[in-house]
């Protein structure tokens, strides 16, 4: 519970500016990500089911997740208890569809995400694709270890490695000094030099 | 059961490739168009069909759809089988029919913030196809859209300016719709991240990744095993504007050429008027980080940047002859 109320602390973010959506196939920085975030949210995956959508008389498998929101920063979506997040793909009866990098959730799933509005969509997305989207470790005793960017299901490194946990204290603590970079201006993520006194 | 997937996948491209380490990756769980390996069924050569509408930020002759012909077909030449044919359509289908479609302008609203994306469709208990210990599945579809927000451009047309080389992201998606994901590797024109104005194309790691797909007994072509990290690169700008006089940019990398992520990095400014800064922060998942010099804190107009300390796994060698210049000298604007 602990931990849920400094994530929630962390997820207060002053979150004034937008930005022209930034370029994909590429790493988005943690304030290009923020900068075009409507809600920020911390929870877990509760249902989820697939369908198939047509758009001009093609059809395209969208995935929706409700998340049960334990914590959030909600900015630009209204606040609930639950959200429903809509990413592109998933599987019907024996067929799948994948977007190459898309985010995925899973039942059960406890996750922090990004999540922003895209026009068209009645759901929010996930900022950033899989980038946008965490995984929140704990150890046995329920604790915290940390958090781990989604690997997006449908990539697997040749090495077998998964995304590395990034500590809590120091997740949180780029969100508060990408808050601050933010707040001066700053989308590029990058880290304060020190003046040595 | 995906995690299941996935080491047996890991295991299947470990035992081709020995103690090889490339940054290549297969989609998961691994797909591919089938060649009639054992008599099986063969889907080869793959035909992709570009909409002849064009991207009409492209200015050439016809707004980039020969590029993206000539994109595709690069994989032709990196495998001996007959792998891809391109031609056009007036077609913007994106979906599950069978057809696979390169369409412009983002018709089915998916992209998003991306330059551009791709959809893969397949049965998830299909047949399976065997290729150098790997069990894949059935590809059944493949359509990739580029962004409806972003300009593109070619190497061609020479000038760029915030434009996306529409030759690189096309072969880039092309690859995905053939099997690969994102490779580890920072020059692989299959890793993650390209910025505008860069013009990459097919590298030794994709040409290994493929040919892990298409090339039965492919034996990986040269592998390399990490042993240590290097400062890959040590950079600095000026940006023009904003409350940074002063961005200082570093990358660590390992022997192999693979980013390390999580390295701690340590730079030291020394500025020409005696002041100094320091700052510490760890690299992100393509190994780089960034430091930025408030104007408010920059007492100098010149600076000597030095990366002082790295602390990464595997260990660094400060002392390797393939490490980046360090210090530089930087001016603030």
């Amino acid at each position: 519970m602990r931990s849920v109320v400094r994530i929630g602390v962390a997820l207060g973010l002053g979150l004034a500016l937008t930005f022209p959506s930034s370029a994909g196939t590429r790493q988005f920085t943690l304030g290009e990500i923020l900068s075009e975030t409507k809600a920020v949210v911390h929870g877990v995956v509760v249902d989820q089911f697939s369908q198939w959508e047509e758009y001009d008389g093609h059809k395209i498998v969208f995935t929706y997740s409700t998340v049960r929101v334990q914590a959030a920063d909600f900015r630009g979506i209204s606040p609930s208890r639950q959200v429903v997040v809509r990413t592109v793909g998933g599987k019907v009866g024996d067929y799948q569809q994948v977007l190459v990098d898309e985010a995925s959730f899973r039942l059960g799933e406890e996750v922090i995400v990004f999540l922003g509005v895209e026009d068209g969509w009645l759901h929010p997305s996930v900022v950033g694709f899989r980038q946008g989207k965490y995984g929140v470790a704990r150890d046995g005793s329920g604790r915290i270890l940390g958090v781990r960017q989604d690997a997006g299901q449908q990539l697997e490194p040749a090495q077998g490695e998964v995304a590395p946990l990034i500590p809590l204290a120091r997740f949180l603590e780029d969100m508060r000094r990408t808050r601050r970079n933010l707040a001066e201006g700053d989308t590029s993520d990058v880290h304060p030099l020190v003046p040595v006194r | 059961m995906n995690k299941k997937l996935v080491l047996l996948g890991a295991l299947g491209v470990a035992s081709v490739l020995g103690t090889s380490v490339f940054g290549f990756a297969l989609l998961s769980p691994a797909r591919k168009w089938f060649q009639g390996i054992g008599g099986g069924p063969s889907d080869l050569p793959v035909t992709f069909l570009v909409n002849s509408a064009g991207e009409e930020s492209v200015n050439d002759s016809d707004n980039g759809v020969t590029a993206c012909r000539n994109a595709i077909a690069e994989w032709e030449g990196e495998v001996s089988a007959n792998l891809v044919s391109t031609g056009t359509t007036s077609s913007n289908a994106v979906g599950n029919d069978g057809v696979n479609v390169v369409s412009f302008n983002d018709p089915a609203n998916i992209v998003r913030n991306a330059i551009a994306v791709t959809l893969v469709g397949f049965y998830t208990s299909s047949q399976t196809e065997v290729v150098n210990g790997i069990s894949f599945g059935r590809f059944l579809d493949a359509d990739m859209s580029f962004s409806k927000r972003l300009t593109f451009t070619t190497q061609a047309i020479g000038s760029c300016s915030g434009s996306y080389d529409i030759e690189a992201v096309q072969t880039h998606e092309a690859g995905h719709a053939l099997g690969l994901g994102h490779s580890g590797v920072a020059s692989a024109l299959m890793a993650p991240s390209i910025s505008a104005c860069t013009f990459k194309r097919i590298a030794a790691d994709d040409h290994a990744g493929i040919n892990t797909i298409y090339t039965p007994g492919f034996g990986g072509g040269g592998g390399c095993t990490a042993t240590e990290s290097r400062l890959g690169s040590l950079s600095c700008s000026a940006p023009s504007s904003g409350p940074n006089c002063m961005v200082v940019s570093a990358t660590v990398v390992d022997n192999c050429g693979n980013g390390v992520s999580g390295a701690s990095v340590t730079v030291q400014l020394s500025g020409n008027t005696g002041d100094v800064l320091t700052g510490s922060a760890s690299t992100n998942g393509s190994g780089a980080v960034s430091f930025g010099l408030r104007c408010r804190d920059a007492a100098s107009t010149t600076y000597t940047v030095t990366v002082t300390g790295i602390s990464a796994s595997p260990a660094w060698d400060s002392n390797d002859a393939g490490n980046a210049p360090n210090p530089i000298v930087c001016n603030t604007r």
